[in-house]
């Protein structure tokens, strides 16, 4: 009862839904990522004043 | 009773204003053009062009490419038409004409009649140019249809230069427009090209299928909904 | 936050319905395996017209009342709405290829429409980029919303009517299975994923906008601080 040419387009149905669930969450993990930067630029707002000292080092950087 | 006179003669004065300040810049455009202002007549040379290019590009079965004719001959209309309605705005744009035009005090909807104007003339242009060339080249019979291709080639024109003119004011001022004009023309052209080189084949081939009725209505409303959404719209294009 | 629950809620219905139309409901008699890409291929669909939609409502709401939120959510819907079509399309090729044999086919008017759908959302988002000043863009893109979302009902029109000029008799779309109506399990399993992806479309849809109105304030006041004063004044620099 098993079609030889329907096993063959599992292919297909795997790279349809693998493709599609993995972009949506690609973008969805940028847009959490974008909001997260957009969020904390909005409460910690560069400063237009010249420093007055030396900036903290980065332990970063 | 006289106020509903007084309405109608408000709104045919209305009308005529309008047609009045369309016609001043329709005329404007011609005659610029025919000092050489060059905004047009270099598309003529390109659709042209276009047209033989296609021949080496499909051809050179004689069949084929009087098959891909009707397709072909929207295809140089529309290519050239979208540099033909953008350089009518462009050329303004860098004579410093179109700020100008954009603070006059006329009503916005009749400075987009004016435009859409001139750029159906270039349009009607084209067609009349790449209709006899695709006859020549592709060696296709039009006699016979005349009357029913003008037609065509007018409600496909007219189609054009409503929302071609539309998106040549809204990028005019991007410097990215070369790219941007086409870019939002064609997707947007797709059901008038479908339909009137389906119309256009139709007419050629004796309409054996009776759909020529259906696909000159489509175009009509086409053309009609796109001068509905220019005329509503382009005064937003204008303003800076 | 409400949001969290409504983003797990998606990332758990988007993973049951997955698995329902992978392994819980049988293949098709006539499309075999292919046909389970239909459940993702049809409830992508949906929801790129749905955000369509949104887009072009949203800017018409710009252009009456000219509120910021009006051009997030236009925004929202233009971003959002990409990546569905972009499914949809995608989707429809992986079916296509082994139903048809081909990735892609000019009959089928889904196919064709979404595909210049994609093309009208890519134009907006550009005229988006090109533009500096945020209630220029705005209304740019709104103009170019508002056409498109005039375009889209002519151009499916007209595919369908080009279609049914040239059909051949054995033409197969993705959801032949629904006419005649087809059995339970099949009819679940797209309503399951429509549902699911619905909760994951939402949860899409509510950042993109916070983010686009993050953005709107953060640049308004960007060009407020660079000219102090001035900024109601002055006419933003030429783009």
């Amino acid at each position: 009862m098993i079609d030889p040419v329907a096993i063959g387009d599992t292919g297909f149905v795997a790279a349809a839904y693998a493709v599609i669930l993995g972009g949506t969450g690609l973008y969805a993990l940028t847009l959490a990522r974008r909001l997260r930067g957009a969020r904390q630029a909005t409460t910690a707002p560069a400063s237009d004043q010249p420093r007055r000292s030396d900036p903290p080092i980065d332990p970063r950087a | 009773m006289e106020r509903g006179a007084a309405g109608g003669i408000a709104t045919v004065t209305a009308v005529a204003r309008h047609l009045a300040v369309a016609r001043a810049i329709a005329a404007k455009d011609l005659r610029a053009e025919l000092r050489g202002r060059q905004a047009v007549t270099s598309t003529l040379f390109l659709a042209a062009l276009t047209l033989l290019i296609f021949g080496f590009a499909l051809g050179p079965d004689r069949a084929s490419l009087a098959a891909a004719g009707p397709g072909l001959l929207w295809l140089a209309v529309i290519l050239s038409g979208v540099l033909a309605v953008g350089r009518l705005h462009q050329l303004e744009m860098e004579d410093g004409a179109f700020e100008l035009l954009a603070l006059y005090p006329v009503p916005r909807a009749a400075i987009y009649l004016g435009k859409a104007l001139g750029g159906l003339a270039a349009m009607v242009a084209l067609g009349a140019l790449v209709l006899p060339l695709t006859a020549i080249l592709y060696a296709i019979d039009v006699a016979s249809a005349l009357p029913g291709l003008v037609l065509v080639i007018g409600l496909g024109a007219l189609g054009f230069a409503a929302i071609g003119t539309l998106y040549a004011g809204l990028t005019v001022r991007l410097r990215a427009r070369e790219v941007l004009l086409p870019l939002l023309l064609l997707p947007v052209v797709a059901p008038l090209l479908l339909a009137a080189v389906s119309a256009t084949a139709s007419l050629l081939a004796g309409d054996p299928l009776g759909e020529l009725g259906a696909w000159l209505q489509l175009l009509i409303g086409y053309d009609l909904a796109m001068l509905l959404a220019g005329g509503l719209t382009y005064g937003l294009a204008l303003e800076e | 936050m409400a949001t969290r629950v409504l983003g797990l809620g998606a990332l758990v219905t988007v993973a049951g319905a997955t698995a329902f139309a992978l392994v819980g409901v049988p293949a098709d008699l006539n499309q075999g395996e292919a046909q389970r890409i239909m459940y993702i291929h049809v409830a992508s669909a949906w929801l790129a017209y749905l955000s369509f939609g949104v887009t072009a409502a949203a800017s018409a709401w710009w252009l009456v009342r000219r509120e910021p939120r009006a051009d997030a959510v236009a925004l929202a819907g233009a971003e959002v709405g990409v990546l569905f079509t972009a499914a949809t399309i995608w989707a429809g090729m992986m079916w296509g290829r082994p139903v048809w044999g081909t990735y892609w086919q000019w009959e089928d008017p889904r196919l064709t429409t979404t595909a210049l759908l994609l093309a009208l959302y890519v134009g907006y988002l550009l005229i988006r980029r090109l533009t500096d000043e945020p209630a220029r863009r705005a209304t740019r893109a709104a103009v170019v919303g508002i056409v498109a979302a005039i375009d889209i009902p002519i151009v499916h029109f007209s595919v369908v009517w080009w279609r049914g000029l040239h059909q051949g008799p054995t033409f197969m779309s993705p959801d032949t299975i629904l006419n005649p109506p087809a059995p339970g399990p099949f009819v679940a399993a797209l309503l399951l994923m429509l549902g699911a992806f619905s909760l994951a479309w939402l949860w899409l849809m509510v950042n993109r906008y916070r983010l686009a109105r993050l953005d709107w304030e953060a640049e308004e006041s960007a060009r407020r601080g660079r000219l102090p004063g001035l900024a109601a004044a002055v006419p933003a620099p030429r783009p």
